[in-house]
């Protein structure tokens, strides 16, 4: 679709197809709204990430992987190495969405609004997010921002991803989901997701460990914590990934706001 | 433990140097035998015994982001497995370093032999020691950093790991971040088993382009250790500007247990 942009027809379709393809029964919707949201609360405001663990089967895992394949499905097409983002490729899917990475985003968004809103309030940012996906998502279009950004990333031996944040406009959520597709050490060794945190009084830096379907949130790009004398500070987040030093890896990434 | 100075000559120091040329960093597993390797940890013992349940200000960072976890540093003599390795890295990293200096266009080169070397920082007044070792427990890390204040730096230092990561200790992987001119920084975490020494840029260090050799910054950390204990340690070439007493304001964040 030429920039990613829908007519209202496209729209209404889109949101047909959605509804017919969304299949209660998929085992991501129950662990999504059954997590302990208090508990990845709790290590988003500690570290700025938190693991839901198993959020994909393999078997849904593989799928999405060998979708990588399926033109049809994407918008754009990124070569790392052009850019110098590291090395490795994304593609950005376009809309409408696949069903699972349109289902995922759509269960996860509720979920994180109102952490995002708390974060927005601690950084007196004044940013309020709507309780839904959609709601959030017709403000990005208005402003602009219309080009979907779920996509899927693939590293070979040699590959890797550059610290950064995953901006594409004013409008931000501030929390995002990766969710690796394929099993370390058995489609890939290195590779290993890495957070870097920098504040005033320093810089940290973490290894997040991952098994295949499993889903990490992280910070987009600024997050509350605490500070001296009860105060509040701002850490700037960035994440990256490590060389991968054989076979091959996959990643779901799915970003809340739309691209310009 | 001329045994040890010879295992060490005999390391491919050509491949080492290529290492660390293109990465930063070069992995020198199996460099102590287990003999070594455990001579080392009974060597290491009193020390062991003696850190202290403190936070520890993590002194070359201008603001202090304490590190959480526990610091020992060698003020008087290393162990003598310690020492060997020091003294004779130092005579095959000289001429790396020097090489390096040469490309950035650095007037300094450095003695041949460590005693030399450590006689001219002491005359720049440089007599604070650096090398030291760490006992992380759960929760622990080690912030971002690199020890390269003064006018005399090593551009290169060792590390060594004392504990099996997968069966002592969870996380705690050493992570390096590579800052590049006008780019994003590449992540890289080191996988290293236990008694596996490594070389690392201190700081800066020359990378070469595709137009040339420029500059680029390295840091390192440990990631936040997931469960165990993970023991390490780091060794110096040069000392820091200062006397050996850690005072005054190092102290008091030395007693800053205030873990946020």
């Amino acid at each position: 679709m030429n920039k990613g942009e829908l007519d209202q027809c496209e729209r209404d379709k889109y949101k047909k197809d959605k509804g017919e393809s969304a299949k209660p029964d998929a085992a991501y919707a129950a662990t999504i709204n059954n997590a302990d949201w208090q508990a990845l609360e709790c290590s988003l405001n500690d570290y700025g990430n938190a693991i839901v663990p198993g959020l994909l089967s393999p078997a849904q895992c593989e799928a999405l992987a060998a979708g990588y394949d399926r033109e049809q499905d994407y918008r754009s097409r990124i070569v790392m190495a052009r850019h110098g983002f590291g090395r490795g490729e994304y593609k950005y899917f376009a809309y409408p969405l696949p069903a699972l990475p349109d289902q995922l985003r759509h269960l996860l968004y509720p979920h994180l609004a109102p952490i995002a809103n708390r974060w927005s309030r601690q950084l007196n940012m004044h940013v309020h997010y709507p309780p839904a996906l959609d709601t959030f998502l017709d403000q990005c279009h208005a402003a602009g921002q219309m080009r979907p950004t779920p996509l899927i990333l693939q590293y070979g031996p040699g590959d890797y991803n550059c610290l950064h944040q995953d901006l594409y406009g004013d409008h931000v959520f501030p929390l995002q989901v990766a969710i690796l597709l394929s099993a370390p050490d058995r489609d890939f060794t290195g590779g290993q997701f890495v957070m870097t945190q920098t504040a005033a009084a320093g810089q940290r830096a973490e290894v997040i460990p991952l098994q295949q379907g499993d889903a990490l949130i992280f910070t987009v790009n600024h997050r509350p914590a605490p500070g001296k004398r009860r105060g509040t500070r701002k850490v700037a987040m960035r994440h990256g990934v490590s060389v991968v030093h054989s076979g091959r890896r996959h990643t779901l990434g799915i970003i809340f706001h739309d691209a310009r | 433990m001329t045994t040890l100075k010879n295992q060490i000559d005999q390391l491919n120091w050509t491949r080492i140097a290529t290492d660390l040329d293109s990465e930063g960093y070069a992995l020198l597993p199996g460099v102590l035998s287990a003999a070594q390797a455990d001579a080392l940890t009974s060597q290491l013992s009193d020390q062991l015994s003696q850190i202290k349940e403190l936070t520890v200000c993590n002194m070359s960072l201008a603001r202090c982001e304490r590190d959480h976890g526990r610091l020992h540093f060698f003020e008087d003599q290393l162990p003598e497995v310690l020492a060997i390795l020091r003294k004779q890295f130092y005579c095959h990293l000289a001429p790396i370093a020097n090489r390096w200096n040469k490309i950035l266009q650095l007037d300094y080169r450095y003695p041949e032999t460590l005693d030399r070397f450590l006689q001219a920082n002491h005359d720049a007044g440089q007599h604070r020691k650096l090398s030291h070792l760490h006992r992380l427990q759960e929760t622990d890390y080690i912030a971002l950093h690199q020890r390269n204040d003064g006018q005399l730096v090593f551009p290169l230092q060792a590390v060594l790991l004392l504990s099996e990561p997968g069966q002592d200790f969870r996380g705690g992987e050493l992570v390096m971040t590579e800052q590049r001119p006008r780019m994003q920084s590449r992540p890289i975490v080191l996988s290293m088993r236990q008694v596996d020494v490594a070389i690392l840029s201190t700081g800066q260090r020359p990378f070469k382009g595709s137009h040339g050799f420029y500059r680029v910054n390295m840091k390192h950390a440990i990631s936040r250790v997931r469960s165990g204990q993970r023991i390490g340690l780091e060794l110096f070439f040069h000392h820091a500007p200062g006397d050996n007493q850690r005072n005054t304001h190092e102290q008091g964040s030395l007693l800053d247990t205030d873990r946020t």
